[in-house]
C-alpha cells in the first residue's frame, strides 16, 4: 500500500519532469483532389461521401499515389459525361409503380438521413398503394390530416371508382383542396416539395398530386422600417413571397395586373415574382426583365439585394439603378405607372424598374400630402443631396484656396479657430470624417438598450472633447455634422451610400486643386451620370435628356394636374386622367346652396 | 485587368502628389486691415501694415465662454512701418519679421497721408496699385491730415473686439450722416482716369482733444451746420483719437484741396449719394431757437445741360424731403400754412451751402467732383466728339443754377406743440 | 459610321451656346471693349445679325443635301480631295478654339485665383474632365451642356442682378462709342463668335430633322448673342469707357466689386463656379467637334482611339503661346478675325460651288 503510494508520489513527481508528448486530435480540412483545376464541375464529389468514418465507407482516398494531371478538354469532357450521369441514371418521368417512386425520391431526399422530410405510405381507398412526401414545418400539418389522410382513407368516398389512375378520380372527386395540380416529372415534383406542398404518388399512376398545403411559420406585416411615413398606409413588404403579392394585389385590384414567377438560383431554387400592368408597362422593357432574370446562373440569391447586383446594367457605378422599396403602395404606385416591379423570396423589399435619378429624391408622402409640402420637402432633399456631397470638399477649397472668397469676419473666425489645431485642413477633415463613418458603422451593431443614448453622448462628447484638446477645430465638427445630416435626409439608403463615397473623391479634388478642382470634379460625375441607363431608359431622364413635361419630377403638381404617365419608360398607355379630373369645378353646386 | 488597374491608380495618385500649390492653411496668412502709404525718407514710401491679432482670447473654444475675458481695452494692434521703394516690395520686406505671409485680401482701408497725396508721388502711387489680385476695388480710401502711420497706430477697436469689422463700419457713416462721402477704390480709381469728373477721398485726421476749450476759451459760432470742421478739428474729448471727417478733393493727378463736413453734405446732395442726415438751422420765426430735421433724398437730382452758347450752362435741381426732429421753439410748423416757412427756410439754407460749394470747386479747385460732366456728356453722340470738347478745361467757367426743393414728411410724435407759457400763466 | 445618338432641339442649343457665349468671359471681351468703347453691346449684336446671315447660307447649304452632314456636303461639293482638306482645316480650326480656350482659361484662373500652381497640373485636371465628358459620346457631351445650362444662366443672371448698385446710366454715353462706322466695321469683324453654329452642321443627322437644326442654329446665335451683349451692356454700365479696357478678365472684375455692405460681399465664388465649368464644356465640346470632323473625314467608327492623342495635341498646343499677352494680344485677336473666313467662308463656298455646277443632293427617301 505505503509502497503504491510512494510509487505513485514518484510516479507524479517523474511525470512532472519528464516529457509526455501531447495527443492531438484537432480537425483538418484536407483539400479536395484535383480542386486546383478550377474548371471542375461543382458537384463532382464523388471521392467524398458524407457519412461519418466509422460507417464503413473507404473514404481517405487522398494519400493515394498522385495522379498525372489530365489535359483540361479531357477533364471537362469526361466530366461532362460523368456529371449528367447521375442524374441520367434516373428516370425523367415519374413511374407508374409506386414502390419505384418511393425508392426514388428516398434517395433524392437523403431520407433517413434527413429528417424533415416525411413520407407517409397508406393505402388508397384500402385498396391502392400510395404516399404522400411533405416537409415537415413546411406543409400545414393540419390540412394533411384533415383533408388529405382522412378523405384519402376514407373508402367511402371511392365508390364511384372504376379503375385507372386513381388520382384522376380523386382530384375530382375526392380531395376538397383548393389547389391539386398533376405533375409528371420528379424534377417538378421535388420542388414544389421543396416548397411545402404534399405530393402525393399512387400506383398505376405515371404522374403525381401536388396539393397545396402550405402553411409555415412567418413574420407578420408589420410597419415599415426604413420609409417611414406619418400620413400614408403602414403596411410593409414581409419575407414570404405570396403575402407581398397579395398586399400589392390588394391595392391594385386591375385584372391585367400580371404576376410571372421564376425560380432562380441552382442550390436554393429562390423565388422569384416579376409583376406588371398589361396595357401599360412597356412590352419591351418586361421581356428584357424577363430575359435577365431568366438567364441568371448562380448558386444561390440571398434576395432583393443579389438579385439587383446580377440585372443591373453598371454594375461598377456607384449609384444604384433600380428603386428599392418596403412598401406595397409605392410599389402600386409605381407599377401604375408603367414600371415592373420585382419582389423575391427573402427580404421585405421590392425592385422596381426602370428607374431614374429623380425617383430616389421622392418619398411616398409626397403622394399622400398636398402639392405644396410635397415640392417644398423635394427642394430640401436636393440641396440636402449637394450638401452632402459638396460640403466638406467646398470647405476645404474655401479655406485654403480662396479665403478672399469668404466674408472677412467668417475668414478670421476659422483662422482663430485653427490657431491651435496641429493638423492641416484637409488632415482634419478626413480624420473628422473617417470617424464619423466609424460611429454609424459602429451605431449599427450597438445593442439596443445603449444605442440611442450611445450615439448622442458619443457624438456630443467625443465632439467636444476633441475640439477642447484642439484636435479639431469647432467649425468641422459642424460642417461633419451638418453633412451627416444631409446623408441621412436622402431617402434612398444606396444613393446615400453612393453620395457617402463620392464626398470623399470632392474632399481629395477640392483639397489639391479648390473651387476648379470640384467644378472639374461636377464635370466628370455629370457627365457619367447622364450616360447611364437603367433597363434603357437614360438615368437623368426625364429632365435630360428632355422627356416630356412630367408634373412629378422635382417640383410636384397637384394631383389632378398630373394627366400623363412618366414618359421616358414609354408605357403604352400614356393618358392617365382627362385634362379636367375634378368635375365639380366645372359644374355648378346646386341651386339655393350657392354663394 | 489588375495590373491595369494599379497603373491607372498610381497614375491618379500622382495628381494629389503633383498638386496643392496655391494651398495655404488659413493660419499661415496674417491679414491686413489697413494699408498705410506716406512719403518715406530713405527710400521712396513708407508703409504700414496692420494687421489683425490672431491670439485669441481665453475661452472661445470648445465650452461656450461666459463673460471675463481679459478686458484689456481692445486689442492693441500690430502694426509693421518700414520705408521701402513699392508696396509689394515693402511686403516682402516686412515678411523677414512676421512669420506669416501678408495679405491684402480682406484689407478694408488704404490711408494716403496729405502729404503723399498733395506730391506728384501720388499718380505714381495710384497707377502701380490696381493690378495685383490681392487689391480689391472695395477698400475704402482716406487721406489723413497728418502720417498715415500715426493714424494707424489710433486704429484700435474699443467697443467690440473684431478689428475688420469696426474698420467696415467706420466708413459706413458715409449712409448715416453724409458727412464722409462713400469713396472706394472702384470709385477713385473710376474716377481718376476720368473725362466725365475728378476724384474725392475720405478725409481722416487725429483729434488730440484740445479741441473741446474749457469754458471761457472761446465763443458759440454763428452756423448752426455743425459740420464746418476739418477731420481732427472736431471739438470732442473722449473715445479714440482717429477721426473721419470731410472730403479730400483731387484733379487728375493729386490733392488740390478739403471740403468740410457741411460741405461734403451738399456735395453728396448734387452727387444724388446723400443717403439721410441731421440738420439744424435757425428757426424762421424766432432766430433765436433752432429747428432740427432729419433729411432724406426724394428723389435723384434732376440735372438739365444746355450746351448752345459759349459756356456750358448746368441746372441743377435737388429734391429732399424730411422729417421734423425738433422745434426748440414750439411753433406750430405742422400747420399747412406754416410749414412752407420752414420748408423755405431750409431750402435757403441748402442753396446756400450748394452755392458756395460749387464756387469753391470751381474757382479754388478747378475740378468737377459733382459729376455733372456725365449729364454734359450725354450730349455727345461719339467718344470722340466728347474727349474734343474737354470738359475739364470748361468746367471752371460753366454756369451753375442750382435749386433746392424740401418737403417736410413726417413730425414725428406730436402734431401740434403746445405753445411755451410765460409766469403770468398766459400763453405766448 | 460614328455612333452619335439623337439629341434635342434644347440640347443642340446648349452645346451651341456653351460654345459661342462663353467666350465674354475671357480676355477677348477685353479687346472688344477696347475696341468699341461705350458700344459693345451694340457691336456685338452687329457681329450676331452678321453671324445670322452667314448661318441663312450654312441652312440653304445644307438643305440643298439632305440627309447628308457636313463632311460628306464638302466631299461631294469639292470631290474628295479638296473636300478633305476644308474637313481638314475645320477639323484643326475646332482644335484651335479649344486649345486657346483651354490656355485663356488657364491664364486667367491663374492670375485671378491660382498664382502659384503651373499651368501644366491646372491644364491636366481641365483635360481629365475633358476626357471624362467625351469619353462617352456626343450624347453624353449634349446632355451634360443641356444639364448646366440652367444654372449657368441663372448664375450669370444672378451676377447681372447683383451688380445692379453699381449701375449708371451715365457710363454709357456716349452712346455711340467710337463711331457708328466703327461699330459696324468691328462688328463685322469679329463675327466669328458666334460662328460656332457650324458646328452644328457637322452632327446634323444628330438633330431629329432639318427643321430642328434651322430652329436650335437659329435660337443658339440669338441666345448667345443675348447673353453676350447683356455681358457687355452690364460691364458698361459698371465701369465707363476709360477704365472699361484695362482688365484682364471684365466680368470677373465686375463681380469682384459687388458689394452689399458687410457680409455679402464676395460673391466671385459663383462666378468661379460659372466661369470653370462653361470653361471645361467648351473646351470638351469644340475637341468633340475636331474629333467628330476627323473621324467623319476617315471613316474611323469610334471617336474614343483618338481622344487620347487630340487630347495631348491640345495640351501641348495649349502651352505654346508663351504668356498672356501673346495670347490676347495676338492669338485670339488672329483667331477672331479671321475665324469668320473658316466658319462662314468655306460653306459660302461650297455653296457657290454647288449652285454653279449645280450639284444637288439626293432626296430624303430617294
Amino acid at each position: 500500500m505505503s509502497g503504491q503510494k510512494r510509487q505513485s508520489l514518484l510516479g507524479k513527481l517523474i511525470s512532472l519532469l519528464t516529457y509526455k508528448p501531447v495527443s492531438r486530435s484537432e480537425f483538418v480540412l484536407p483539400e479536395l483532389e484535383n480542386e486546383n483545376s478550377r474548371r471542375a464541375a461543382p458537384e463532382d464529389k464523388s471521392n467524398l461521401s458524407y457519412e461519418s468514418e466509422d460507417s464503413g465507407n473507404s473514404g481517405k482516398e487522398k494519400d493515394t499515389a498522385t495522379k498525372k494531371p489530365v489535359r483540361a478538354s479531357k477533364w471537362n469532357r469526361v466530366k461532362g459525361e460523368k456529371g449528367h450521369g447521375d442524374k441520367g441514371s434516373r428516370p425523367q418521368e415519374i413511374s407508374p409503380d409506386v414502390d419505384v417512386n418511393l425508392e426514388i425520391i428516398k434517395d433524392e431526399f437523403n431520407i433517413p438521413t434527413n429528417i424533415d422530410v416525411i413520407i407517409r405510405e397508406f393505402k388508397l381507398a384500402g385498396m391502392v398503394d400510395a404516399f404522400i412526401v411533405f416537409i415537415d414545418g413546411m406543409a400545414d400539418r393540419g390540412v394533411v390530416n384533415d383533408f388529405i389522410l382522412r378523405q384519402l382513407m376514407n373508402p367511402g368516398q371511392f365508390e364511384n371508382y372504376k379503375g385507372g389512375c386513381v388520382l384522376e378520380y380523386v382530384t375530382g372527386n375526392v380531395l376538397s383542396v383548393n389547389q391539386a395540380k398533376k405533375l409528371k416529372k420528379y424534377e417538378e415534383a421535388i420542388t414544389q416539395i421543396l416548397m411545402g406542398v404534399t405530393v402525393l404518388f399512387a400506383d398505376r399512376c405515371d404522374s403525381c398530386l401536388a396539393i397545396e398545403t402550405r402553411g409555415y411559420e412567418k413574420r407578420g406585416i408589420e410597419k415599415p422600417a426604413t420609409e417611414a411615413v406619418v400620413r400614408g398606409s403602414q403596411e410593409a413588404f414581409t419575407e414570404n413571397l405570396k403575402t407581398s403579392v397579395t398586399q400589392i394585389r390588394r391595392i391594385i385590384r386591375n385584372k391585367d395586373l400580371v404576376h410571372e414567377f421564376f425560380l432562380i438560383g441552382k442550390q436554393d431554387n429562390s423565388m422569384a415574382s416579376i409583376l406588371y400592368i398589361k396595357g401599360i408597362a412597356n412590352p419591351d422593357v418586361v421581356k428584357e426583365v424577363k430575359r435577365r432574370l431568366a438567364s441568371i446562373e448562380t448558386d444561390f440569391i440571398a434576395g432583393d439585394g443579389m438579385l439587383e447586383q446580377f440585372i443591373e446594367d453598371h454594375p461598377w457605378m456607384l449609384v444604384p439603378q433600380v428603386l428599392t422599396t418596403e412598401r406595397p403602395d409605392r410599389t402600386a404606385a409605381n407599377i401604375l405607372d408603367g414600371k415592373v416591379a420585382i419582389l423575391t423570396e427573402g427580404t421585405p423589399f421590392a425592385i422596381i424598374v426602370p428607374a431614374n435619378f429623380f425617383a430616389f429624391i421622392q418619398t411616398p408622402e409626397d403622394a399622400y400630402l398636398r402639392w405644396q409640402y410635397g415640392t417644398v420637402l423635394r427642394f430640401l432633399r436636393i440641396s440636402a443631396f449637394f450638401i452632402a456631397l459638396l460640403l466638406p470638399g467646398i470647405y476645404i477649397a474655401l479655406t485654403n484656396y480662396h479665403p478672399e472668397m469668404l466674408p472677412t469676419d467668417l475668414a478670421i473666425a476659422i483662422s482663430k479657430s485653427r490657431e491651435a489645431v496641429p493638423f492641416p485642413s484637409i488632415v482634419e477633415v478626413l480624420l473628422m470624417e473617417t470617424s464619423f463613418e466609424l460611429i454609424r458603422e459602429a451605431g449599427i451593431r450597438v445593442p439596443g438598450l445603449i444605442g440611442t443614448t450611445l450615439g448622442i453622448i458619443g457624438a456630443l462628447i467625443l465632439g467636444q472633447a476633441a475640439v477642447a484638446a484642439n484636435i479639431v477645430s469647432p467649425i468641422l465638427i459642424i460642417i461633419v455634422a451638418v453633412t451627416g445630416l444631409g446623408n441621412f435626409a436622402i431617402p434612398n439608403y444606396s444613393l446615400a451610400f453612393g453620395v457617402r463615397i463620392l464626398r470623399f473623391f470632392f474632399i481629395i479634388l477640392g483639397g489639391i486643386a479648390g473651387f476648379f478642382g470640384i467644378s472639374a470634379g461636377l464635370v466628370m460625375l455629370v457627365a457619367r451620370a447622364v450616360s447611364i441607363k437603367s433597363f434603357g431608359v437614360p438615368f437623368m431622364a426625364p429632365a435630360w435628356p428632355r422627356a416630356g413635361r412630367s408634373p412629378d419630377i422635382l417640383t410636384r403638381y397637384p394631383v389632378w394636374y398630373q394627366e400623363q404617365r412618366p414618359d421616358p419608360i414609354s408605357p403604352v398607355n400614356k393618358k392617365r386622367q382627362p385634362g379636367i379630373s375634378r368635375g365639380w369645378v366645372k359644374g355648378k353646386p346646386p341651386e339655393g346652396k350657392r354663394e | 485587368m489588375r495590373k491595369k488597374t494599379a497603373l491607372l491608380s498610381l497614375l491618379l495618385l500622382l495628381l494629389p502628389a503633383a498638386g496643392c500649390y496655391d494651398r495655404r492653411e488659413p493660419d499661415e496668412i496674417a491679414y491686413v486691415v489697413a494699408i498705410g502709404l506716406d512719403k518715406g525718407v530713405t527710400d521712396r514710401l513708407r508703409l504700414s501694415l496692420q494687421i489683425v491679432r490672431m491670439a485669441d482670447e481665453s475661452g472661445a473654444r470648445g465650452m461656450p465662454g461666459g463673460g471675463g475675458q481679459d478686458t484689456s481695452p481692445g486689442d492693441e494692434p500690430i502694426i509693421v512701418t518700414l520705408d521701402c521703394p513699392s508696396l509689394f516690395t515693402g511686403m516682402n520686406m516686412a515678411n523677414s519679421s512676421i512669420s506669416r505671409k501678408f495679405n491684402l485680401m480682406h484689407a478694408k482701408l488704404i490711408i494716403f497721408s496729405e502729404e503723399l497725396a498733395r506730391s506728384d508721388d501720388f499718380e505714381k502711387q495710384i497707377s502701380g496699385l490696381m493690378r495685383y489680385i490681392e487689391i480689391r476695388r472695395i477698400m475704402h480710401i482716406l487721406v489723413t491730415r497728418g502720417k498715415a502711420e500715426d493714424f494707424i497706430r489710433e486704429n484700435k477697436t474699443l467697443i467690440g473686439k473684431n478689428p475688420p469689422k469696426t474698420m467696415q463700419m467706420l466708413t459706413d457713416s458715409s449712409a448715416l450722416t453724409g458727412m464722409i462721402p462713400d469713396a472706394n477704390l472702384f470709385n477713385f480709381y473710376n474716377d481718376f482716369k476720368s473725362t466725365f469728373q475728378r476724384p474725392i477721398a475720405i478725409l481722416a485726421g487725429l483729434n488730440t482733444f484740445e479741441n473741446l476749450k474749457n469754458p471761457g476759451r472761446g465763443e458759440i459760432q454763428e452756423s448752426t451746420s455743425g459740420g464746418n470742421y476739418l477731420a481732427g478739428e472736431l471739438p470732442r474729448k473722449g473715445y479714440l483719437k482717429r477721426e473721419l471727417l470731410g472730403t479730400a478733393v483731387f484733379n487728375g493727378t493729386e490733392m488740390i484741396g478739403e471740403l468740410n463736413g457741411t460741405e461734403t453734405r451738399a456735395l453728396a446732395m448734387i452727387r444724388g449719394e446723400f443717403k439721410r442726415g441731421f440738420y439744424t438751422i435757425k428757426d424762421p420765426l424766432k432766430p433765436d431757437y433752432l429747428v432740427s430735421l432729419e433729411v432724406f433724398p426724394a428723389r435723384k437730382p434732376y440735372v438739365k445741360v444746355d450746351l448752345r452758347g459759349e459756356t456750358p450752362e448746368i441746372f441743377v435741381k435737388i429734391r429732399l424731403e424730411g422729417d421734423l426732429l425738433a422745434v426748440q421753439s414750439a411753433e406750430n410748423y405742422e400747420k399747412p400754412d406754416m410749414k412752407p416757412v420752414l420748408e423755405q427756410a431750409f431750402e435757403s439754407e441748402i442753396k446756400s451751402q450748394v452755392d458756395s460749394l460749387v464756387a469753391k470747386c470751381q474757382k479754388e479747385f478747378k475740378s468737377d467732383i459733382f459729376g455733372l460732366g456725365r449729364s454734359v456728356a450725354s450730349k455727345f453722340l461719339t467718344i470722340e466728339d466728347w474727349e474734343r470738347y474737354r470738359w475739364h478745361e470748361k468746367f471752371p467757367g460753366a454756369t451753375v443754377n442750382t435749386e433746392v426743393d424740401f418737403i417736410i414728411r413726417r413730425t414725428g410724435l406730436i402734431l401740434k406743440p403746445s405753445p411755451l407759457v410765460t409766469d403770468g400763466g398766459v400763453h405766448k | 459610321m460614328l455612333r452619335e445618338g439623337k439629341i434635342g432641339v434644347f440640347e443642340a442649343i446648349s452645346v451651341i451656346t456653351f460654345m459661342s457665349a462663353t467666350k465674354v468671359l475671357y480676355s477677348s471681351s477685353r479687346a472688344l471693349v477696347e475696341a468699341s468703347g461705350t458700344s459693345g453691346w451694340l457691336t456685338t449684336i452687329v457681329s450676331g445679325v452678321t453671324a445670322l446671315a452667314g448661318f441663312y447660307f450654312i441652312i440653304l447649304l445644307m438643305s440643298r443635301f439632305p440627309g447628308q452632314e457636313l463632311v460628306s456636303v464638302f466631299e461631294t461639293v469639292f470631290g474628295r480631295f479638296a473636300g478633305i482638306i476644308f474637313s481638314l482645316l475645320m477639323s484643326v480650326f475646332f482644335l484651335l478654339n479649344s486649345a486657346m480656350f483651354a490656355r485663356e482659361f488657364i491664364e486667367a484662373v491663374k492670375v485671378y485665383a491660382y498664382p502659384l500652381s503651373p499651368p501644366s497640373f491646372l491644364l491636366v485636371i481641365f483635360i481629365l474632365a475633358i476626357i471624362t465628358v467625351l469619353y462617352f459620346g456626343f450624347e453624353c457631351v449634349a446632355r451634360t451642356a443641356a444639364l448646366f445650362a440652367w444654372p449657368m444662366l441663372a448664375g450669370l443672371a444672378v451676377i447681372v442682378i447683383l451688380a445692379v448698385p453699381l449701375y449708371e446710366m451715365s457710363n454709357l454715353y456716349p452712346v455711340l462709342g467710337h463711331g457708328p462706322a466703327c461699330i459696324i466695321k468691328t462688328g463685322l469683324l469679329r463675327s466669328s463668335v458666334y460662328g460656332d453654329a457650324l458646328a452644328l452642321a457637322v452632327v446634323i443627322n444628330s438633330l431629329q430633322g432639318s427643321e430642328h437644326f434651322k430652329k436650335s442654329g437659329v435660337t443658339a446665335i440669338i441666345l448667345s448673342t443675348a447673353i453676350i451683349a447683356t455681358g457687355f451692356l452690364i460691364y458698361n454700365l459698371s465701369f465707363p469707357y476709360y477704365i472699361a479696357s484695362e482688365s484682364t478678365i471684365p466680368l470677373y472684375a465686375l463681380t469682384r466689386s459687388i458689394e452689399y455692405g458687410r457680409f455679402f460681399q464676395r460673391f466671385e465664388a459663383i462666378f468661379l463656379f460659372v466661369w470653370s465649368i462653361s470653361g471645361i464644356l467648351a473646351s470638351a465640346i469644340n475637341l468633340y467637334f475636331a474629333l467628330s470632323t476627323y473621324s467623319k473625314v476617315f471613316r474611323i467608327d469610334d471617336h474614343r482611339a483618338l481622344i487620347l492623342p487630340q487630347t495631348v495635341i491640345i495640351f501641348s498646343v495649349s502651352l505654346i503661346p508663351l504668356d498672356i499677352s501673346s495670347i490676347a494680344y495676338e492669338h485670339v485677336n488672329h483667331i477672331r478675325q479671321y475665324g469668320s473666313a473658316i466658319y462662314f467662308g468655306i460653306p459660302l463656298l461650297a455653296l457657290l460651288v454647288a449652285v454653279i455646277r449645280g450639284i444637288r443632293g439626293e432626296q430624303a427617301g430617294a
